[in-house]
């Protein structure tokens, strides 16, 4: 386990270049998400046209991790239906947890498909999307 | 006293004695406050009782029923001993948790006290079950409030006086988060004389500084083997002998019953009416030998080392531009850091995998203490024994190196 498997080029982009940063101004909808025992918070911000997700964003505080995977969360989601994004979302929880998935829906996503190899950070890559799987409900 | 350097080389020698260093050379082990790693004498003596000794305690008549029974019994004096108490007002239990809770359950549920008082820098350990008997009593909870991540005595001196009487005062004697040591010896007499019980959690304090149970006056002390080189799941309670006398059990089972009617129960003595079910015996003979190792290695040179290591490392890790160290005035063998450019959690990450140095991230089972630090996460990095200067270098750059991959 080399931490270039965690803390690979991909990753570092997003932590440090994510455009899904920051506050909408008036969301369609919003939702904090936070992993108690580390102390890290997520904001999500949604818009939605219809049923399409046009825009989403985040602030909060995170680790690398927790950060990169929810840039990567939004640019996935960005421009798709409810609906799809949580196939996506769905899809995302089979990889990390080592099963069958579908691997066309994941993107850049699929850097976290080594994971397992870091099982405390599990819960710092999932952070969004569990936060973005509850405001979808 | 002996030099920095002596004192290191004299303690590298003892670092042999820690299987867990051969094993594993390339640690560094810097999380101390969370457990520490067990010499090769208490590793042998829980295999020794095991293949020797074992049968259960204060029961059966037989020869190693006796014998097992003399080697527990013969702990809680090591234990006395090691913190200047009676044998009879030392209380095995499973840790400094179990400790605390078997104190606020028992005292809080006597009906006899009115409130509840504690800073808030406690670890949760030392919080939440006070606050949860205060929940289900009605005992009224004061928290103190802190500054940083220090005590003013004016502060706990206003709420002593205007909480309900009669009142008890739980306090670490050195927080886990930041090494602060709270000048608890005055707050002790300060707690007496104001119709107040105090207890103390040496969680931290005992592995660091010699201390007498007796001359410190405080009502009750817990603290965990594990912190002192001792097994998991053995721990201690202290406790003026007249004050457990006057308290009701904790949990009830074997052991700790005198008469057994169909209506109504008495119970044995302390300190065994507080030692419900089959005690941790091997835990609490090698939590003896973990005291007896801590005593040979000789306890001043032990806390002077760890001066000596905490000061290097203050030294050293002030000199990485960006890094915020959250000491007090002074730390004791704890120090926690942050830095600007990357989160606890990615440096943690990083000084294990490139440079084998374990320390701690999170908020230290203190989340109380890293709010009003205005913080939600840190990393910790605490000292013991068997660490070397050369050890505080390799946290140095170990630091340096996780930074450049976020720079």
């Amino acid at each position: 386990m080399r931490p270039e498997d965690l803390y690979s080029d991909v990753v570092m982009f997003h932590y440090k270049n994510s455009s899904h940063k920051g506050k909408i101004k008036n969301p369609t909808a919003e939702q904090e998400g936070s992993n108690l025992s580390c102390g890290d918070s997520l904001h999500l911000y949604i818009e939605l046209n219809g049923d399409i997700l046009e825009k989403v964003t985040f602030d909060g505080h995170g680790c690398a991790v927790s950060i990169a995977s929810a840039s990567i969360l939004a640019d996935l989601v960005e421009g798709k239906s409810k609906e799809e994004a949580v196939e996506i979302i769905q899809e995302f929880y089979k990889m990390i947890k080592g099963e069958d998935f579908n691997a066309e829906l994941l993107g850049d996503a699929m850097v976290f498909e080594n994971l397992k190899q870091f099982p405390v950070r599990v819960k710092c890559a999932t952070l969004a999307w569990h936060t973005l799987e509850q405001l979808l409900k | 006293m002996s030099s920095v350097r002596e004192l290191d080389e004299y303690f590298e020698k003892l670092k042999t004695d820690f299987p867990i260093f051969s094993e594993r050379p390339d640690l560094v082990y810097l999380d101390n406050a969370a457990t520490t790693q067990k010499p090769l004498a208490v590793i042998e003596k829980l295999k020794n009782f095991y293949t020797e000794t074992n049968a259960n305690v204060h029961r059966a008549v037989y020869r190693l029923a006796e014998e097992s029974t003399m080697l527990y019994e013969d702990a809680r004096k090591t234990v006395a001993d090691f913190v200047g108490g009676k044998a009879t007002e030392v209380v095995f239990t499973k840790g400094t948790t179990e400790s605390l809770n078997m104190l606020a359950y028992s005292l809080g549920l006597s009906g006899k006290y009115k409130s509840f008082v504690g800073p808030l820098f406690e670890h949760h350990s030392n919080f939440v079950p006070w606050q949860r008997i205060a929940h289900i009593t009605g005992l009224k909870f004061y928290p103190v409030k802190i500054h940083g991540g220090e005590l003013s005595l004016e502060d706990v001196e206003a709420v002593v006086k205007s909480c309900e009487k009669p009142f008890i005062f739980s306090m670490t004697g050195l927080t886990n988060s930041l090494g602060y040591r709270p000048p608890f010896e005055a707050i002790v007499e300060l707690v007496h004389s104001a119709d107040g019980l105090f207890v103390l959690d040496g969680a931290q304090l005992i592995p660091h500084e010699a201390f007498d149970f007796k001359a410190s006056g405080v009502d009750f002390l817990a603290f965990s083997g594990h912190k002192i080189l001792g097994p998991t799941g053995i721990g201690v309670l202290v406790g003026k002998k007249e004050l457990l006398e006057q308290m009701n059990p904790f949990q009830y089972g074997g052991e700790m019953i005198d008469r057994v009617g169909e209506q109504e129960t008495t119970f044995a003595p302390v300190p065994h009416k507080f030692e419900a079910g089959t005690p941790n015996v091997a835990g609490a003979v090698g939590l003896a030998e973990a005291l007896r190792y801590v005593k040979n290695a000789g306890f001043e040179k032990i806390t002077q080392h760890i001066e000596n290591l905490t000061k290097n490392a203050i030294e050293k890790l002030t000199d990485i531009p960006g890094l915020i160290l959250y000491c007090q005035k002074k730390c004791h063998g704890i120090i926690s850091f942050s830095h600007e450019n990357i989160h606890p959690h990615d440096l943690a990450e990083l000084l294990s995998r490139l440079s084998g140095v374990a320390v701690r991230s999170g908020h230290h089972c203190s989340q109380q203490q890293l709010k009003a630090l205005g913080v939600s996460s840190l990393c910790r990095a605490s000292f013991y024994l068997y660490n070397t200067h050369s050890d505080i270098d390799k946290l140095f750059y170990g630091i340096k190196d996780a930074l450049r991959w976020f720079s």
